[in-house]
């Protein structure tokens, strides 16, 4: 489908065929209107662009994928003639404040020609069934009701033969927490079928953000970053992706401040730092420590923020590795409470617990004592300081250097430049959490920052993930009507007066709240159910198989890693929805790509395709899962319906989407196909006699009022996006100076407050009008603890297998040779050209681009195998091959190669893809639980993907 | 001679190499058929061959006044606009299918070397070179034309292609020494950038500048005193054409590309930029090292606090600042009007 | 040149009746360099040849009607597929144009110039002069053309309707006109005034 004008209008008036009369060369023929009316067409090409410069309606809009941290521009979308014609962004955002550059004219390319993609070939109009085998690429047409009553029977069958919960839905990047996922969600909690938690298996994990802070979410407003005096680019690029913020950034320079970048290749987002310090892949680790270690032995550490908001002071027994607790000590003490030692009068007292204020005392940090037990016995304890000062002792710059490739002088250089830095700051990334040891990089970069107190302020603090939604969702999505919202939520209110009362923080036990999801059945509210994708794809999915012989893979465990989960899963450490040996039967993937993101996915073709009775794909396109679907329903985009969503504190304004134009063909909204499919489950139960199963826990599951329960009784039917829209947006609490119908109109509209719901409460901040977004100032600046074992910004994890591994501090591993000891490490990032695959075979950015994937090679690499830049090669290890074109670069690393994302399956010439080769083995250490900050909760706590340490060999198979 | 002139300044400090512009400007203009492989707007990595590919090396321009022979570029220079068996590999019933370029050789696109640049690991280096049209005071592509088809307006310097007295001859496209000028083989006419004259005729800025979310452009009257790009070029002195010695006198100025400091031997810092500052002369001139040194000054003075004009120019904390008079919203145009109109409906 | 009266004009150029014509071989010059509109286009085609083709062999018949001038050449250019071959008839509308010139506002030249489109098509355009780089449409007149190519030669047949008025060159049985050609070598990348001429008028005799 093309709506580019018409080729006629602008053909010279030739005349083409031999004897016909030629027009007059620059007049175009009149045109002819529905109308009937003759209006003068374009009489000179001048008119043409003018006519160019036309359009019918403007509506306010934005792309509700996502883009995460460059995600919620606003946008206006063009239509002409019922389509959408162009999308240029609205940059109407207002100045926070004179001091601070404004938000326009946020968007990036991919935005910008949405309007394209909307209408590219692969866009499908109708619902569609497989002809022939899976994967055949055969389709046949078939109405909504063919479709739905099929999906519906097989979902009769599998929930009442079977269980409730063998039903999966894939909830990939597509998920928006707003009108997509109210329908979803209600669908979930009523059917007690199971969403999988993806924010692990798409990389975003944040392990050591998570050791740390007891929370991953936590980031500033991009226009923060500008009062920052230095800024790392430690991990991450985002040049590539934070497009429409990175003007915050280069202003910094200007206004003062300088850049430091921390990357293996001269990226694209090292070309914008004042200082690119080149480093060996995966061994960030030992450069943060080696930096940590100077700051403590030249004296430099900020010892008022360490003492009051760390662990640090804490004491930890020799004995038993574990923090001393009040209950080690007292008769009736709590195990919660924990220890540090007084200077002021030279004794144990118990550290602060409802605030962090130290109030009288001041906390010894270098503390090697004798303490009595409540059972009488002495024993040895050490503050956390002490041990992790014998742990950086090694890091000197002289044996870093070894470890990382970073001379010492460039060592001390930068910690010159941290300790000089009145406010630094980091960027966000989801880099270094893609190593195997990722969590100690991350944990050893927050040390830097607590160790020099650059937290909590103005253009000082270590980079989070960067997540703000509207807390409408849950209140809408949760309950069984919105009059009966009250009624649910009071019976929590019981437990959460009771945690505050014995000083648990708000925070906490929202987040709480939100690991419910992961607990079936959990006997406190009725929720949608919610499971680890990663550990979803690695027992259900069969990925775990690629790692059989991670034995040889240097990756540092006492155990077979089987023994890990193993363990995990006895101890209900880590959930795992439905249970191993309890097949899932049927997936439906929404607006979701799994088998072109997950690593190894070439396995669950294989191991979990088979075990599927239907796979329902919903999206508006044939992606690399759709090929392989039994259904793939036609999803509407979002110009095509109004919405709302989750976005970022670095743009920290709701964005919504007003419908442009209806949707094109048969397409639907997510929400019309979540609700008519529980309908015509709804009448097929009727019709086959059908009523109330029961949960694996006992729960009810009405399958004959599924509709009506999912529709709150016909409130919100099919059709009704716009008014989910307005009920989520009215429920919340973050949004109560425009109505609905006012942000609509303007497209975007400022949070006020705090969500007050688990995703993002973990900013802990005010969200002023008119000054930028610091995070954490609720604990820094006004004491609330943090929601860790210790209440403090926690380096020191004492749970067993941080015990086993050796990992209960911040250390170096050296980085493992994944997939066998193959010379070249494979690193990848987010590509420039797409979010995820959804632009990524889009014909306009592939000509920007290159046609085919492509691996960055070093020179060096390339020349010793002899070769060419455009040369395709086979990219092999143990576990899997696959082919690719080479693109020969001097800013790559030596020893280095990077494939950026997203590449679709189809995309690939050969069998494999660039997952083909990640076995992504899971991290034991992940595989935690039974702990009050380490258990899985909503995108956190939960087994990571791990494609960065990947080792290759590569050869030239063809020019 | 034009009365005014308006002028573009491209702050290659802040360009991030996204392309919005590119794409901001293909969704506007070069839409229409017999367009696709068109960049009037194109963004290169620097060292590289840019676009058309090896273009610094086609010639075209005057010298001593003279006007010099050029190369029309090639299909394969410019890059060819592949399609793809989208169609095929999503209902074609080949399991087996990639999706691939159709149409044989697919040869090298417009933005081929992107991030590659120059030097040698870990010295590499590189900076992105945005570029439009540089509606030129003295353009070799209006001298060339035989036909007069290319004129500059009167009112603000736009450099302008008649289409309809247009011939083809591409005269211009050898012309130029800049390579922006490309050739619509369908309508049998040279196209190139327009300035977004539609826009500009509305007081709205040009698609490019809008929309580019780095901030790069700044757009303005050069002899507007009060306008951002008479005092960056004429006052602050930071911006400077490329290629001036191409002798056409172009209107897009650049503030030049600062770089981390190159690497000794042992991967310590000295005080050596890593872009080669005879590279930068190469393409800015012999100016820009005094440039930089101007910046870097500015720099450490922002640094201690001090105000600096010209950076807080260069950051402009108002977006609209960027754009001088060409401030309108284009919502706020007579697009949506224009448009019934010429469908009939009543204005 | 003389332009003898048939029964009816054929447009293919290997059409019988075209063998029994008499053919004029017309040598061409190339255009003057000094006359190239623009220093552009003659300091860079200075020290290139153009203009290389010739002669030009021509024959002409009419049927009352209609007027077919068949033209054949060799193109010599080295197949640069950027531009096309492209030849064309001139005739003086009235006045008494210089050839050279491409005619004056007081003395236009009307062209018929025949190219084949990129996408295959035969284009016969109708072109007025009135100097060198002035051309613009010419009067909406009955026109034809038929193309051979074969053995490195390309023969063409131009015809327009004969008669007079809205401003086309008068062409009328049993009169004499002044005519003139120009041959563009596509493969050297000739257009515009970088061509072979026929150097002046040639007297075209049309059969009564």
């Amino acid at each position: 489908m093309s709506i580019d004008l018409g080729r006629r209008l602008f053909l010279k008036g030739a005349s083409l065929a031999v004897g016909s009369l030629a027009l007059p060369s620059f007049v175009v023929r009149t045109a002819e209107v529905a109308s009937g009316q003759v209006i003068p067409a374009y009489t000179n090409w001048k008119d043409v662009y003018r006519s160019q410069w036309t359009w019918d309606k403007v509506v306010r809009s934005t792309h509700h994928l996502n883009c995460w941290y460059q995600a919620h521009c606003s946008w206006d979308v063009y239509v002409k003639d019922g389509l959408v014609y162009r999308e240029e962004q609205a940059a109407e955002y207002p100045m926070v404040n004179p001091e601070l550059p404004d938000y326009n004219p946020r968007g990036c390319q991919k935005g910008a020609c949405f309007s394209d993609r909307l209408y590219d070939p692969t866009r499908i109009m109708h619902p569609l069934r497989r002809v022939g085998e899976r994967g055949s690429g055969k389709w046949e047409r078939v109405t909504w009701k063919e479709a739905l009553d099929d999906i519906a029977d097989c979902y009769l069958d599998v929930t009442v033969n079977e269980g409730t919960d063998r039903t999966i839905w894939d909830l990939g990047p597509g998920i928006d927490l707003g009108v997509t996922m109210a329908a979803q969600g209600r669908f979930s909690s009523l059917t007690q079928s199971v969403g999988l938690d993806m924010d692990g298996e798409i990389g975003d994990s944040r392990r050591g953000t998570l050791e740390t802070f007891g929370k991953i979410v936590f980031e500033r407003s991009a226009d923060d970053f500008f009062r920052s005096d230095l800024i790392l680019f430690w991990g991450g690029n985002p040049i590539y992706t934070q497009i429409p913020q990175a003007h915050f950034f280069t202003e910094a320079k200007y206004r003062g401040a300088k850049i430091i970048s921390i990357a293996p290749d001269y990226s694209p987002s090292a070309t914008k730092s004042d200082l690119w310090i080149p480093i060996r892949p995966g061994t960030d680790a030992a450069l943060a420590l080696a930096v940590c270690r100077e700051i403590v032995e030249t004296g430099k550490m900020h010892e008022g923020f360490v003492k009051e908001q760390t662990d640090l002071p804490l004491l930890v027994r020799d004995d038993t590795g574990m923090f001393l607790a009040q209950s080690d000590i007292e008769p009736d003490g709590r195990a919660d409470h924990h220890y540090l030692w007084d200077a002021k009068t030279d004794s144990l007292k118990l550290a602060p617990f409802r605030s962090l204020a130290l109030a009288e005392l001041d906390p010894k940090l270098e503390v090697t004592a004798t303490v009595t037990l409540k059972t009488g016995a002495k024993i040895g304890v050490r503050s956390v300081f002490a041990l992790l000062r014998g742990r950086l002792a090694p890091y000197t710059p002289e044996a870093a250097s070894k470890l990382c490739g970073v001379s010492p002088k460039m060592i001390l250089r930068l910690t010159r430049e941290i300790l000089a830095a009145k406010a630094m700051s980091s960027i966000g990334q989801t880099s270094m959490c893609k190593y195997f040891h990722g969590n100690l990089s991350e944990r050893s970069v927050a040390l830097v920052f607590c160790l020099t107190g650059n937290m909590g302020r103005h253009g000082a603090g270590f980079g989070g993930f960067p997540l703000l939604t509207p807390d409408g969702g849950d209140k809408f999505g949760l309950p069984p009507s919105l009059q009966e919202a009250q009624q649910y939520f009071a019976a929590l209110q019981p437990i959460m007066q009771k945690r505050l009362a014995d000083g648990d923080t708000a925070e906490m036990i929202t987040m709480d709240l939100g690991r419910l999801l992961f607990a079936p059945g959990n006997g406190v509210l009725r929720t949608p159910v919610w499971t680890s994708g990663t550990l979803f794809w690695s027992i259900h999915g069969g990925v775990g198989q690629l790692s059989e012989n991670a034995g040889h893979w240097n990756l540092g465990l006492k155990r077979p890693i089987k023994d890990y989960v193993h363990e995990s899963l006895e101890k209900h450490w880590q959930p795992l929805t439905p249970p191993q040996g309890t097949d899932p039967r049927i997936m439906i993937s929404l607006v979701s790509n799994p088998l072109r993101r997950a690593r190894g996915s070439t396995k669950l073709l294989e191991v979990l395709w088979p075990k599927l009775k239907k796979i329902v794909v919903l999206d508006w396109r044939i992606n690399s899962t759709a090929r392989h679907a039994d259904y793939v329903l036609p999803s509407a985009p979002w110009y095509e319906h109004t919405n709302l969503k989750w976005v970022t504190p670095l743009s920290p304004y709701l964005t919504t989407t007003d419908q442009a134009t209806a949707p094109q063909g048969e397409s639907k909204s997510d929400w019309d196909i979540i609700v008519l499919l529980s309908k015509h489950i709804q009448e097929r139960a009727r019709a086959r006699g059908i009523g109330t199963v029961k949960s694996p826990q006992g729960l009810d599951v009405k399958l004959h009022t599924l509709y009506d329960d999912l529709t709150m009784k016909g409130a919100f039917k099919e059709g009704d996006d716009e008014k989910v829209a307005k009920a989520i947006y009215d429920l919340g609490t973050t949004h109560k100076k425009m109505t609905w119908e006012q942000v609509k109109q303007k497209g975007f509209a400022r949070f006020e407050k705090l969500p007050e719901e688990a995703s993002s409460i973990g900013n802990m901040c005010e969200f002023p009008e008119h000054d930028s977004i610091v995070p954490l100032t609720f604990h820094v600046r006004d004491k609330v603890p943090y929601p860790t074992s210790s209440r403090r910004i926690q380096f020191y994890i004492d749970h067993p297998l941080y015990q086993e591994l050796d990992e209960q501090l911040p250390r170096f591993k050296e980085p493992p040779h994944m997939g066998g000891d193959y010379p070249l490490v494979m690193t990848g990032g987010k590509t420039r050209q797409s979010i995820h695959s959804t632009w990524r075979d889009s014909r306009l950015m592939l000509r920007l681009d290159r046609p085919e994937p492509y691996m960055l090679i070093s020179m060096i690499d390339a020349g010793k195998r002899g070769i060419q830049d455009g040369d395709k090669v086979r990219a092999h290890n143990d576990v899997g091959a696959f082919d690719v074109r080479v693109k020969v670069s001097p800013s790559l690393r030596p020893g280095q190669t990077l494939m950026y994302h997203a590449w679709e399956h189809y995309q690939f010439t050969g069998k494999g893809d660039m997952n083909a080769v990640s076995p992504t083995p899971l991290n034991p250490v992940e595989l935690a639980g039974g702990h009050p900050h380490l258990a899985a909760g909503v995108l956190l706590g939960q087994s990571s993907v791990f494609d960065r340490d990947t080792r290759i060999e590569i050869e030239r198979i063809s020019a | 001679m034009s009365t005014r002139q308006v002028a573009m300044v491209m702050d290659l400090n802040k360009c991030l190499g996204c392309q919005t512009c590119t794409v901001a400007c293909k969704r506007l203009w070069t839409r229409r058929e017999g367009m696709a492989h068109m960049w009037w707007n194109s963004v290169n990595t620097q060292p590289g061959t840019g676009t058309p590919h090896g273009w610094e090396h086609m010639g075209g321009g005057f010298k001593d006044g003279e006007a010099q022979p050029g190369h029309r570029p090639t299909v394969s220079e410019y890059g060819k606009a592949w399609d793809f068996n989208h169609q095929e590999v999503a209902f074609g019933g080949k399991p087996d299918a990639f999706l691939k370029p159709e149409g044989g050789d697919p040869g090298k696109g417009p933005n081929w070397d992107e991030d590659i640049g120059g030097g040698e690991y870990p010295n590499s280096n590189y900076f992105y070179l945005p570029r439009i049209c540089n509606h030129c005071t003295h353009p070799a592509c209006l001298k060339a034309c035989p036909r007069k088809s290319i004129s500059k307006r009167e009112e603000d310097g736009i450099v302008l292609i008649d289409e309809d007295r247009c011939r083809g001859y591409r005269f211009c496209q050898e012309a130029c020494p800049y390579k922006k000028i490309y050739y619509n083989e369908l309508a049998g006419v040279s196209e190139k950038c327009i300035f977004c004259f539609p826009r500009i005729d509305e007081g709205v800025t040009t698609a490019c500048s809008r929309q580019c979310p780095g901030r790069v452009r700044f757009v303005g009257y050069l002899d507007d005193p009060a306008g951002p790009i008479h005092k960056l070029v004429h006052q602050h002195k930071v911006a400077l054409p490329l290629h001036a010695e191409y002798g056409t006198q172009p209107n897009v100025y650049y503030v030049p590309p600062m770089s981390p400091p190159r690497l000794d031997a042992e991967g310590n810092p000295t005080d050596e930029p890593r872009v080669p500052t005879e590279y930068l002369v190469s393409l800015f001139g012999p100016r820009v090292v005094e440039v930089l040194e101007h910046l870097k000054a500015e720099r450490a003075r922002a640094a201690a606090g001090e105000t600096s004009e010209v950076l807080d120019l260069l950051i402009s904390r108002k977006w609209l600042d960027l754009f001088g008079p060409f401030t309108k919203h284009p919502r706020e145009t007579e697009g949506a009007k224009l448009s019934h109109a010429a469908k009939g409906a009543p204005l | 040149m003389k332009c003898i009266r048939v029964d009816r004009i054929e447009l293919a150029p290997d059409a019988r009746i075209w063998t029994a014509q008499p053919v004029t071989a017309i040598d061409m010059v190339a255009t003057p360099p000094g006359l190239q509109p623009t220093a552009y286009i003659q300091n860079s085609w200075a020290d290139r040849p153009y203009g290389r083709i010739t002669p030009l062999r021509v024959a002409a018949i009419h049927d009352g009607e209609m007027l077919a001038i068949r033209l054949s050449w060799k193109p010599v250019g080295g197949g640069n597929p950027d531009f096309p071959d492209a030849a064309a008839i001139a005739l003086p509308v009235s006045g008494d144009p210089v050839l050279g010139l491409m005619g004056a506002p007081d003395a236009p030249i009307h062209l018929l110039r025949w190219q084949t489109h990129h996408d295959g098509g035969e284009l016969i355009r109708s072109i007025l002069a009135e100097g060198i780089g002035s051309t613009r449409p010419g009067p909406e007149i009955k026109r034809r053309v038929g193309v051979r190519r074969h053995d490195g030669l390309i023969d063409i047949v131009i015809a327009r309707t004969l008669g007079q008025g809205a401003g086309a060159a008068p062409l009328l049985a049993g009169k004499t006109t002044k005519i003139g050609f120009a041959v563009w070598d596509g493969g050297n990348e000739e257009r515009a005034g970088i061509k072979a001429f026929s150097g002046d008028w040639i007297d075209l005799a049309l059969d009564a």
